[in-house]
């Protein structure tokens, strides 16, 4: 409590006047001097250039994939440490007993998982690969793929589907794609029209488009492992 | 462009909405309906990758996550002392009138019941940890130091009792450490040994080491099947004061406590207590 | 007054219900889901920014049609992203506080990590 003289006014209710003082000073400038409804600069160079690769339709891919994969990189690493920390905790955490490892019991969810999950992941996959021509991209692709296997561990109980889907080797691609996300950035620095214009094969789209799709996939299923095997006591 | 400031408004009044929630489980399920209308705010701006990604994210996993999260029952934590016949283990199952009590208090609040037998002297330091929610295990007001420790209303009634064989030179009377000997007349602290367990006192006692010990009646009908015959014939055996069997919580909780005394009140006056006591106490 | 500045005037408003539900509330679930929603408003601000009535999704090289802008969309993609796996973390973290301390009240728990640390001190 700050007290003042005769009036005595608790901590909290100080720092609330002060937000709600900051928030509407923050809009009331913001409504005085106008923003200004236009394109940015550099948006619409966006749009301008990132229309002239070859297939790229969605601008926003360009954004994201091509000109500023360095963000997306840097992007992923984040993801990556998120799940790593709660990969460490879920071997250091005592487990629980395995009877709670089934947690639906109701027959509509197992007996619909198994003809449900390969559509949901063929939309996912969908999603995953047509990034740079319609609205998608690897991010959603790969969160849609996780859920679909979460309705599959829900039915079937989470560790059997973690064997199944073969998680150790999982983690293993997981830094792979990583490695391989890394490698697009730094060769592509260094020779610029090999990667993104002549490389052989197969498109740098394509390459990027799997890395984001794989790694988020891969992350959402390492989280949601944890989640089903430690439910907490909250 | 009017849909588009009438969702802005909605999501306003959601986020409101989010915080007045009592519930848990309400105020994730409406954190999820916040992002679904967000979601449609994106695809109308013209933003469709945005709002495939927060549909996706938004709506399914974080609402999935938290309610993973809040899924489990939690527990009651209990910890005793083991006394037959209040709350004892008899080939690996627990048994006692206490623990039909807990059980039924466990259900009435809606947590998972865990009992765990400690030794005398860690029952304080547990609670007072705050690894223990409730102790029990024929428990009575003065057993314990009371510092950190809220007592429950009483379940039973029961009698102090002191246990004395004719008394040589220099001998001193036995007590559990930590209970309180201001409360009994007739003891003073000086004469006193303090065990941590009733066995190491029955034991002291069968070994003529004490002349005798102070116990409450519950725990003094267990002692007297494991003192030897010849000593108990020439023990005698005198009650010292009343008291009432009841739980402690720890200090700070007073929610616990006031459903704790509701749910015994509600027992007493119902009839059922003595029904359940009767089976056990005779 | 135009239509993007009503709409952002508004996202800040629900940024700023969200602080004050971080300050006020003591349980520890409701704070992460007032954290939450300031994540989910302030994205929604970067892309209200922008907005002029009339806007297309900038998807398909057709020229001479107004698109929406390119950028902030793709720098908020990947803040969602981060925002969800952060939000994993802390959970985690809240489960593993309230398996030890029993309790959801911050203040409570609070009392009792000073205390600990006060008795290991001594």
């Amino acid at each position: 409590m700050i007290s003042m003289g005769r009036y005595s006014v608790s901590l909290k209710a100080v720092y609330v006047v002060l937000v709600i003082a900051l928030f509407g000073g923050l809009t009331i400038g913001a409504i005085v001097t106008g923003g200004r409804a236009e394109v940015s600069r550099v948006g619409s160079l966006y749009l301008e250039k990132g229309f002239e690769f070859p297939n790229i339709e969605n601008a926003v891919f360009g954004v994201y994939g091509m000109y500023r994969f360095y963000d997306t990189l840097f992007e992923l690493l984040i993801f990556a440490t998120a799940v790593l920390g709660i990969t460490i905790f879920s071997d250091l955490e005592s487990s629980l007993d395995s009877e709670k490892s089934g947690l639906v019991e109701s027959h509509v969810v197992s007996a619909s998982a198994s003809f449900l999950y390969p559509a949901i992941a063929v939309f996912g996959i969908y999603l995953a690969f047509s990034a740079h021509q319609g609205p998608g991209g690897g991010f959603a692709g790969g969160v849609i793929g996780g859920t679909g296997i979460l309705l599959l561990a829900l039915a079937r109980g989470a560790e059997e589907t973690g064997r199944k889907f073969r998680e150790d080797s999982m983690k293993r691609v997981e830094y792979l794609v990583l490695f391989i996300a890394l490698l697009i950035v730094v060769l592509g620095a260094f020779y610029p029209d090999t990667i993104y214009r002549n490389l052989p094969g197969i498109s740098v789209i394509t390459v990027v488009n799997i890395s984001i799709g794989l790694k988020v996939f891969i992350g959402t299923w390492a989280i949601l492992h944890f989640f089903v095997k430690h439910r907490g006591e909250v | 462009m009017t849909m588009i400031i009438l969702f802005s408004v909605l999501l306003l009044c959601l986020s409101v909405a989010v915080l007045l929630q009592d519930r848990l489980l309400n105020a994730v399920i409406l954190l999820g309906v916040f992002s679904l209308v967000s979601s449609v705010v994106y695809f109308l701006i013209g933003a469709p990758d945005v709002a495939v990604t927060e549909g996706a994210i938004g709506v399914a996993f974080v609402t999935f996550i938290y309610v993973l999260a809040l899924s489990d029952q939690g527990k009651l934590h209990v910890i005793a002392e083991e006394v037959p016949p209040f709350l004892f283990q008899e080939k690996g199952e627990l048994q006692g009138a206490e623990l039909e009590l807990l059980k039924g208090f466990a259900d009435e609040i809606n947590l998972e019941l865990e009992v765990e037998f400690v030794g005398h002297r860690d029952l304080t330091s547990l609670i007072g940890g705050r690894r223990a929610d409730l102790i029990a295990g024929a428990y009575f007001p003065g057993f314990l130091a009371q510092e950190e420790l809220s007592n429950s209303n009483g379940y039973n009634q029961g009698q102090l009792a002191k246990i004395h064989r004719p008394a040589r030179e220099g001998e001193k009377m036995g007590i559990l450490a930590e209970t309180d000997p201001s409360s009994i007349d007739g003891v003073r602290e000086e004469g006193l040994t303090r065990f941590g367990s009733l066995n190491d006192m029955i034991k002291a006692y069968n070994d003529e080491r004490i002349s005798g010990f102070v116990s409450d009646s519950g725990r003094m009908s267990t002692a007297l099947f494991r003192i030897n015959t010849p000593l108990r014939e020439e023990s005698e055996i005198d009650t010292l004061g009343e008291i009432e069997y009841g739980f402690a919580v720890s200090a700070g909780e007073e929610d616990l406590l006031e459903e704790l005394d509701d749910y015994l009140d509600e027992l007493a006056r119902s009839g059922e207590l003595d029904e359940l006591l009767s089976g056990y106490f005779r | 007054m135009s239509a993007n500045l009503i709409v952002s005037a508004i996202s800040i408003v629900i940024v700023c219900v969200g602080v004050i539900g971080l300050i006020l509330k003591r349980n520890l679930l409701l704070k992460l889901l007032s954290l939450n929603i300031v994540n989910t408003a302030t994205i929604l601000f970067f892309v209200l920014i922008v907005y002029k009535p009339g806007d297309r999704a900038p998807i398909g090289p057709v020229t001479g049609v107004q698109f929406a802008d390119p950028l902030p969309q793709a720098l908020v993609l990947t803040s969602i992203v981060i925002n969800f796996g952060v939000l994993a973390l802390s959970l985690l973290f809240t489960m593993v506080l309230v398996k030890r301390y029993h309790t959801l009240d911050l203040r409570k728990i609070e009392g009792f990590v000073k205390r600990e640390f006060e008795e290991e001190k001594s």
